[in-house]
């Protein structure tokens, strides 16, 4: 088993090719926290690897009080977050919202999922809106979200990544899966 | 069953975890309340499309990408000794440690400069005669 700790010792001391290790390890992890915050492979890849580069320069200020996966995780939420700021902020962005508004079509649902929804079949269309919705979540419920969803921590764990309570971060979510179910249930017309 | 018995149950249904009479139940309910219906479709669409964005894996050569960055980088990490000085445990002696030597290196060189006094000391006797009063020397050699 890899001790991080003693990866993390080799890699101050000079020996960089050791942080390697740390990359192997915990890559799909950093990976799928992205995700979850920009909802593209690419993207995720290119803030994945910022996360990692990140992580490595600030390697020597890790003081060993949580563990480096709890760390880690604290580096890709706060990139990803930026990154989204960033996009929403950017004059580009606002530019575009400007020239097209949002457009606000119904998803059409067959009346064969009546009864059976956990037989529906996800669209292109349904991926983006529930993309959407979740980055219109506050940054807290949207973070607490992506780490029980996405990365399936327990809420002990989120709660030590966000510097929250258990009970907090347990109101998040579920105050997020309302959200999410309110917005979404908004766009379905029976067909 | 009501909307709010529904409700409770919507999480487990979209798992597929309800017992079968519960199941029964439920769709009961669901074809006969349209917001109901829609609640669950929308957690059954967020539930799917996070299921199917987590089948997603990392680029390969991420890792590549990643150590080719960090081989570029200037080489600013800190060395051992630098991170030792930096522990805040070791300050306080590391202080003192650093006055100690200062102080001993400052009284040291303090005394390797010898004073600027390079004469032998003046006989007494010479110190009694005034040269003001005797005779030049062009004088003396006069026949």
């Amino acid at each position: 088993m890899i001790n991080d700790a003693h990866i993390i010792e080799q890699v101050i001391s000079g020996n960089t090719n050791e942080f390697g290790q740390l990359v192997d390890k915990y890559q799909q992890i950093v990976f799928k926290t992205c995700l979850g915050f920009v909802h593209d492979h690419e993207d995720a890849n290119d803030l994945s690897q910022e996360v990692f580069i990140k992580a490595f320069q600030n390697l020597s200020t890790f003081n060993k009080q949580s563990s480096f996966s709890t760390w880690l995780y604290r580096i890709a939420v706060n990139t990803s977050l930026n990154s989204l700021r960033q996009r929403r902020d950017g004059f580009f962005q606002r530019l575009g919202n400007w020239a097209s508004p949002e457009k606000s079509g119904a998803i059409e649902i067959s009346s064969e999922y009546y009864g059976n929804p956990e037989e529906i079949f996800i669209s292109g269309e349904m991926e983006q809106l529930v993309a959407k919705e979740l980055s219109k979540l506050s940054e807290n419920q949207q973070t607490a979200f992506v780490l029980s969803k996405y990365d399936q921590l327990p809420q002990k764990e989120i709660a030590q990544i966000m510097g929250l309570s258990e009970g907090a971060v347990e109101s998040l979510i579920q105050r997020a899966k309302a959200n999410l179910v309110k917005k979404i249930s908004g766009y379905l017309k029976k067909s | 069953m009501n909307c709010k018995e529904c409700h409770k149950k919507v999480e487990v249904f979209v798992k597929g975890s309800l017992p079968e009479d519960e199941l029964r139940l439920v769709r009961e309910h669901l074809l006969e309340c349209r917001s109901c219906n829609d609640a669950f479709v929308a957690l059954a669409i967020v539930e799917k499309v996070v299921a199917k964005e987590q089948q997603l894996n990392v680029n390969p050569f991420l890792k590549t990408r990643i150590m080719a960055n960090i081989n570029s980088l200037p080489l600013t990490q800190p060395n051992e000794a630098f991170q030792l000085a930096r522990n805040w445990k070791l300050h306080p002696v590391l202080v003192a440690a650093s006055v100690i030597v200062t102080i001993f290196l400052g009284v040291a060189a303090g005394n390797l400069i010898a004073p600027i006094n390079n004469q032998d000391p003046i006989p007494e006797e010479l110190t009694y005669l005034n040269d003001a009063i005797l005779e030049s020397l062009p004088v003396l050699m006069i026949d």
